[in-house]
């Protein structure tokens, strides 16, 4: 019997490692693997007894051992089993295999289906399961054909930009100089985890990509720039390298191609910005990440001013897969125009937190199908963090795919994708995502640095009740200017959260400000009803006005005449005491 | 460059020129901006000097002319968004022309009027920095500053590199690293930043109210004089042709202002030459060849980069102090004793288009007898100012001779601000020193000109001499990186720290550019084209000092008043 721990992030977070070691105590073998995307479900724990099907047992605490055990010794039903796999002697019956249960039905798993599965820096496991048959692959073709097989492909750069890989791959095909080629692991959008889960659980892929990448453009050093702040899927990358390494696929002359390749890891030092290609050149140069306008492009005068092209951690791996098996089978999934698939980490007010990947464009719709979220409780799913978009109700149709998005002036960003529901108030949400860019402006350009700063304090003064209608109108103004002329991605894209709740929740914006509640709401008051009041305090601590006045456990009373009906004590009441109450006009 | 067609408003334009910028000026309109300046590298950051081009909207200072380009520069949206971002700048800029030290000729104020924008639509969280106030040349506001990225840049081509952005995102600052104070740095005080500034964030420190209370002192005798510079240059920021040549109206216009006596600095570069001449001939006699090639040492910026980066060369610097400094060494003992008046009650005031002399005139070499020898120092800009002030209208002046005993400098002392002017009036000196005879040809062309480096052989009537001239310290770096390999090998060598020498020095009206500096240059050598006094030795004023008080170049007495010495210092604990 062998026990897989779930030791991704998700799974050390919620304890895996104490369990591994209750197991190792009862004498079970154990072997480390990374995350299958049911984060929510972490510890996640398979067990493969003999050559029966694996079983796999979710939410597990290091007190269910025992009892597991035992229901595996007699092949009894457990309340943690999950899901079982299709890999051996088929046995209970009654259990689901986990591509049947309802988080895995509409995923199509052909970048993510080792991570969970193998030890994420174990070679021989790699190769046994596909790995490195795309390197074998491109080391027998001539480079142009391997860029023309990942143009043919369609695949399209998963940072963000959606940018043609093999075109951009195609710009330094007849460079001068030798080119460096970099995998950008900096991700720094919140909510995206995206990157994060393919180094901590199956890094080999992305390692094998940056090498098929490489051969491809005639590099000789692959550079992977990786946030500080991901030290597991460090710790992986480094311990995977030197096994690579070892085994011949990294380093001089490998599998004998004469094509010599190594990879060298940096880490960021906490800008989110370095991310932006120009502004994470100059921090592997030693400089402040700070971007730089372009042209020049990296593709033509990049790292130490030598031809450098930067791709995403999934991106790679998707070369990886396109070069194993073929342009042909990755444009069997997703569209014509966005071909593959997409991983997208789900956070936010939903119980089924964790990673999915799914074929370019499903449903939004669908998605909240597998993430199990009611359509009366859905309001918005954020795509993109705070470079991204807003997608509501209206649009619980639309395919998820770049041109799809684009034509709603949306965007897919980088894929962390944030549910809100109802208690969001979309204007506190708009603030977040605008304080972030605040934070992580590097401070060159006017419209970025101040831009950014003076949208905030207008939406915190809105979010104040302080706000007037020409304060709106400024804040819109202010949003396209940054857009429209700021130097890099971080600013031309940083209006974007504000510019979409703008466009599906100006009421709740309208609703705040001062001037607008008079003219609504005239004959409405906002009263405390006294049976209900349980004297929470919860009310008064919300008020902007301090309106509210009443003594803790006694009952409270509303000051009509400071009251804004700003309807905050109302949202905010545990047992609904405050009512709207709309009065007939005296003759 | 070749000639490419665009379409600029609807018209077909053809232009050599590879930025936008200057395409779209060469037909008469001017792009706003305010990080963009001529003599420096497109940093972009403004973002007021956008244009639609092809449906794209780009920053016209970076953006490379392609042929066909359709470029709209003044669409509506285009005039919104450039409107928009200055009023963003205009909201972190405090309310404060009318103290401020550059109203009128400030670049944010005067786009602020043009594009006909008020900032009070934006309101929020504005800085609240120190001003630095360490240095005794340059002063530091950053409050005001824009970040602008030019004073970085001024700096950097200086290979000095002291000012760079702190921080991020909206707290970042303009600085010297770690929040450092500039008397903590090896700032040589060039001003190369503050005259790049478009705002007052980075100024020469203003003296003006010290010198005026000292001209109304009556107990005080101040004795002003101007540097070869100011006569080129002061006119442009009184609103008059860059190049007009003022210097008779300037004495007038100083008498009124009420300083009691007026000379030309001409006149300390005329005892310059004498002594560098006989300084740099000593050195080929004896043949010192440790201390050669002789390196000028009028420039205190140079001296201030010698003695913090260049320790190597400290040996070949030439032991004279700069032209000002001589002139008021002998006003305080020559000059007094003449006008019989006890020198303590004299105050020098030197008009410079320096900054850094204001921290050169306070070292302790530059003191004799337990008296400085020059006791203020004002910029170029300084002077401008006081003329403003007073309202006096300097064109409109009859014209007065400078004072006795020394009102005569010949044209080689005025030469001294352009570069390669103080090598080329050594030269006729020392042709003179050694052949006995007046050169043939005063005129040294190949040691005039805007070229960074100039290395030249000069033929003083039979004797070859080996000449390189340098302005700016970033080609100095270059230039004596290839003296200490071997690549180049001179004798005299005359190092000016501001590009094109002293007449763009860090104290000179602004804006200074290279086109500018040309003007000022040309006026110059049009007064050396038109004089009758051609060298220094011949000045009958300066052979009278030597006669009288100095006794010979090189004397005890020259030597006391006339030279000074220099220390090594570490950059990283000045």
């Amino acid at each position: 019997m062998i026990a897989n721990i779930g030791l991704a992030s998700c799974g050390i977070a919620a304890g895996a490692e104490d369990i591994q070691k209750a197991l190792h105590k009862k004498g079970i073998k154990t072997k480390t693997v990374g995350c299958i995307g049911a984060c929510h479900l972490e510890p996640i724990i398979e067990f493969k007894k003999e050559d029966y099907e694996t079983i796999i047992f979710c939410s597990v605490k290091t007190k269910d051992l025992s009892e597991i055990l035992k229901a595996l010794k007699s092949g009894k039903l457990h309340r943690k089993i999950l899901a079982k796999r299709k890999d051996g002697k088929e046995w209970y019956p009654k259990v689901k295999y986990i591509e049947d249960i309802c988080f895995y039905k509409k995923q199509q798993k052909i970048l993510s289906h080792r991570c969970g599965i193998i030890d994420p820096a174990d070679v021989d496991e790699y190769v046994k399961s596909g790995g490195y048959d795309g390197l074998q692959n491109a080391i027998k073709m001539k480079k142009e054909e391997v860029i023309a097989e990942v143009e043919k492909s369609g695949l399209r750069g998963r940072g963000g930009a959606g940018f043609s890989t093999g075109k951009k791959w195609s710009f330094v095909k007849n460079a001068k100089e030798r080119p460096f080629m970099v995998c950008n692991a900096d991700e720094g959008d919140p909510g995206a985890f995206m990157n994060r889960i393919l180094l901590e659980s199956d890094p080999l892929s992305v390692i094998e990509g940056l090498t098929i990448a490489g051969y491809a453009i005639n590099a000789r050093q692959g550079i992977i720039y990786i946030r500080s702040e991901y030290p597991l899927a460090v710790e992986r990358l480094k311990h995977a390298i030197k096994n690579a390494t070892k085994k011949g696929f990294l380093g001089n002359n490998i599998l004998n191609s004469g094509f010599s390749f190594d990879i060298e890891i940096k880490l960021g030092a906490g800008a989110f910005v370095c991310g932006e290609e120009t502004a994470l050149i100059a921090s592997l140069e030693g400089k402040t990440g700070r971007p730089h306008p372009r042209p020049p492009y990296p593709t033509d005068k990049g790292l130490l001013g030598k031809p450098t092209v930067i791709n995403n951690v999934e991106t790679l791996a998707c070369v990886s897969l396109i070069m194993a098996k073929g342009s042909g089978y990755f444009r069997k999934f997703g569209t014509e125009t966005s071909p593959g698939t997409k991983i997208f980490s789900l956070s936010g007010a939903l119980k089924k937190t964790g990673y999915i990947e799914v074929p370019f464009g499903i449903k939004l719709r669908e998605v909240l199908e597998i993430a199990d979220v009611k359509e009366d409780e859905f309001k918005v799913m954020h795509l993109g963090g705070p470079a991204g978009s807003c997608l509501p109700k209206e649009l619980l149709d639309l395919n998820l795919d770049y041109d799809s998005l684009k034509s709603v002036n949306a965007t897919l960003g980088s894929g962390s994708m944030i549910l809100l529901n109802h208690d969001q108030d979309m204007v506190e949400f708009a603030k977040n995502m605008m304080a972030f860019n605040v934070s992580e402006s590097c401070g060159k350009c006017v419209p970025c640095r101040e831009g950014t700063k003076r949208m905030l304090e207008l939406i915190e003064k809105i979010l104040r009740n302080d706000g007037k209608p020409e304060d709106l109108v400024t804040l819109e103004h202010i949003a396209s200017t940054v857009k429209d002329t700021s130097l890099c991605g971080l600013g031309q894209s940083a209006s974007n959260p504000l510019i979409s709740i703008l466009k599906y929740f100006k009421g709740e914006y309208i609703d705040k400000l001062q001037g607008a509640i008079s003219i609504a709401n005239d004959l409405a008051m906002y009263r405390i009803i006294e049976v209900k009041c349980t004297g929470c305090d919860k009310c008064s601590e919300v008020c902007p006005m301090k309106a509210i006045r009443g003594k803790k456990f006694e009952v409270h009373q509303i000051d009509e005449a400071r009251c804004i009906k700003c309807g905050r004590c109302s949202k905010i009441c545990p047992v609904k005491a405050v009512d709207l109450v709309k009065m007939e006009r005296a003759i | 460059m070749s000639t490419k067609t665009i379409i600029v408003d609807g018209n077909e334009v053809k232009t050599d020129k590879e930025m936008l910028i200057d395409a779209i000026k060469d037909i008469g309109i001017k792009v706003p901006s305010l990080c963009h300046h001529p003599d420096l590298k497109p940093w972009a950051v403004c973002r007021l000097c956008i244009v639609d081009v092809d449906g794209k909207i780009v920053t016209s200072c970076n953006t490379q002319v392609r042929e066909g380009m359709k470029i709209l520069t003044h669409s509506e949206r285009i005039l919104d968004e450039r409107k928009m971002n200055l009023k963003l700048i205009l909201a972190n800029h405090p309310f404060a022309c009318e103290s401020c030290i550059r109203n009128g000729y400030c670049e944010l104020q005067k786009l602020a009027e043009e594009m006909n924008v008020k900032k009070e639509e934006i309101q929020g969280e504005t800085r609240n920095l120190k001003s630095d106030y360490s240095s005794l040349s340059i002063v530091r506001e950053p409050n005001k500053c824009i970040l602008c990225n030019r004073c970085v840049e001024a700096c950097d081509k200086q290979h000095i590199s002291i000012l760079e952005y702190n921080g991020r995102g909206f707290k970042t600052i303009i600085g010297p690293a770690f929040d450092n104070i500039l008397s903590n740095t090896p700032c040589v005080s060039c001003g190369q930043c503050a005259l790049h500034c478009p705002v007052a964030a980075i100024t020469e420190r203003n003296q003006t109210r010290e010198v005026m209370h000292a001209v109304n002192d009556p107990t005080k005798h101040v004795v002003v004089q101007i540097a070869p510079a100011i006569r080129v240059s002061v006119g442009e920021s009184l609103g008059l042709e860059p190049g007009t040549v003022l210097t008779e109206k300037l004495v007038t216009a100083l008498k009124m202002l009420g300083f009691d006596a007026v000379l030309d600095t001409s006149t300390g570069a005329d005892l310059t030459t004498m002594e560098e001449a006989h300084e740099f001939i000593e050195r080929l006699k004896n043949n010192e060849k440790e201390r050669l090639p002789l390196i000028t040492s009028c420039c205190p910026g140079w001296v201030n980069y010698c003695e913090f980066f260049q320790h190597d060369f400290i040996k070949n610097m030439s032991t004279c102090k700069s032209p000002h400094m001589m002139l008021g060494a002998l006003i305080k003992t020559y000059y007094a004793k003449e006008k019989n008046i006890d020198p303590k009650n004299i105050v020098v005031v030197s008009i410079m288009p320096c900054t850094a002399k204001k921290n050169e005139c306070n070292r302790v070499e530059m003191k004799n007898d337990l008296m400085r020898n020059v006791d203020y120092v004002l910029t170029t800009r300084e002077l401008a100012s006081m003329l403003k002030m007073t309202g006096i209208k300097v064109d409109q002046l009859q014209e007065s001779a400078f004072d006795n005993p020394i009102e005569t400098a010949s044209s080689a002392g005025v030469m001294f601000g352009a570069t390669g002017g103080v090598a080329e009036s050594v030269l006729r000196t020392a042709g003179f020193m050694l052949t006995g005879k007046k050169l043939k040809k005063l005129e040294f062309e190949s040691l005039r000109g805007m070229k960074g480096i100039k290395i030249a052989e000069a033929d003083l009537d039979g004797k070859k001499i080996r000449v390189a001239i340098v302005h700016g310290l970033g080609r100095t770096d270059d230039l004596l990186k290839q003296i200490k390999s071997g690549e180049v090998k001179v004798d005299l060598i005359e190092v000016m720290a501001c590009y094109g020498g002293c007449i763009g020095g860090g104290g000179q009206p602004i804006p200074t550019t290279k086109e500018l500096i040309q003007k000022r240059m040309d006026a110059i050598y049009k007064i050396d084209d038109n004089s009758e006094l051609r060298t220094s030795y011949e000045n009958p004023n300066i052979q009278s000092a030597y006669y009288k008080f100095l006794k010979e170049p090189g004397s005890d007495i020259s030597h006391k008043y006339l030279h000074t010495r220099y220390f090594t210092r570490d950059p990283y604990n000045p």
